[in-house]
């Protein structure tokens, strides 16, 4: 199991409008050891999935219909500033890079091998 | 005495090589940006293909395998229909739905897409259960692109309506919301164009209207769009 503290497995919650993407992930990470607290579809959700499952990582689309994953990442530092944010998108010009960077918020774009996401959430996780 | 100019070579001004140049620059500009949404519209789907078949292969539990098989198919399709729609922009016409035009119904087709698409809960058309006539694929390609977007960029309750015409059925996909400026409407049916509010709300090619509009026109009819208040409704038009 991948452990945050303890023998608590680190929790996480997944931001993302496509079904299929919350699907393969909820997938992937449980095959690796991860606990999914929530899931989201946009980034109104994201924060009230956050305020319930009080995760310890939320892994952020940045495109989705609504609040967008950028418009949510105010409000999730705001009010739930112990919960790690993990951008995750398909879509990564400059202007995404440049912006995650001077937020300090870990980019990565989507892939079918979940090992550099989980990589990325046991170091966010460990602090 | 010989200049070692080419005297039969045509005259050419510098603001005409200037404007070639500006010409070249703009085209290989498009060139760069319709390769760059294609790649970011396949990656989604590609990778979650990649990321199930790698699944599929790490989990013997049966009801997560199926689960992965069904997503796999739904992804691939995903994928056919984005190479089916580029090959119609790129105006490749074997990518035309082929064979007999034939009667399909309005209200079991808008219903199969919306629950393809994965819209809340069931879709009910309003007026009166009516068939429009089209070739296998066109219809239904149309009636998922109208829906895609309602769904991807309105706010709130979709409706949808059919009536008969003249000429045929006019079906109307409406949907509150502000995702296209006025200005941008006119724009919409254009490939590759994508409103400012869709860039920052979701991946897409921005050629789903076009195709759908050449498609209905392939069958005799038309797609449209418009603003109603404070809703945007898509039009689409066929033979009965």
């Amino acid at each position: 199991m991948a452990r945050s503290n303890g023998d608590q497995p680190i929790r996480v919650v997944i931001a993302d409008d496509e079904s299929d993407v919350r699907l393969l992930l909820r997938i992937q990470l449980e095959l690796e050891g991860f606990e999914i607290a929530g899931e989201a579809i946009d980034g109104k959700s994201a924060v009230e999935a956050c305020r319930d499952a009080q995760p310890d990582v939320v892994i952020l689309d940045l495109l989705m219909p609504g609040v967008n994953g950028f418009e949510a990442i105010p409000t999730l530092r705001r009010q739930h500033p112990n919960v790690a944010i993990v951008a995750y998108t398909a879509v990564a010009g400059e202007f995404v890079r440049k912006e995650m960077a001077r937020m300090h918020i870990p980019l990565l774009l989507k892939s079918g091998n979940v090992t550099a996401l989980a990589t990325k959430i046991r170091e966010l996780a460990a602090g | 005495m010989s200049t070692g100019r080419d005297e039969d070579a045509p005259e050419c001004d510098l603001g005409e090589l200037d404007a070639i140049t500006r010409s070249i620059e703009e085209l290989d500009a498009i060139r760069r940006r319709v390769i760059n949404v294609v790649g970011h519209a396949l990656r989604t789907p590609v990778t979650t293909i990649a990321g199930m078949a790698n699944a599929l292969g790490a989990t013997d539990d049966e009801a997560t395998r199926a689960m992965l098989v069904d997503g796999l198919a739904r992804n691939s399709q995903r994928v056919e229909l984005l190479l089916d729609d580029l090959l119609l922009a790129a105006g490749v016409s074997t990518a035309l739905p082929a064979g007999d035009a034939a009667s399909s119904s309005v209200c079991d087709t808008f219903a199969a897409s919306w629950s393809a698409l994965g819209g809340p809960g069931d879709l009910s058309v309003l007026g009166p259960d009516l068939s429009v006539l089209a070739r296998c694929g066109a219809f239904e390609r149309i009636a998922h692109v109208v829906l895609d977007n309602a769904l991807k960029y309105g706010h709130g309750p979709i409706r949808v309506s059919n009536e008969t015409t003249s000429s045929g059925v006019r079906i109307e996909v409406e949907s509150v919301g502000d995702a296209l400026s006025d200005d941008e409407l006119e724009h919409a049916f254009e490939l590759f164009y994508r409103g400012e509010h869709a860039v920052m709300t979701a991946p897409g090619l921005g050629i789903g209207l076009a195709v759908a509009r050449q498609l209905a026109r392939a069958e005799g009819g038309e797609v449209g769009l418009v603003r109603r208040n404070d809703a945007i409704v898509a039009t689409v038009e066929l033979p009965a």
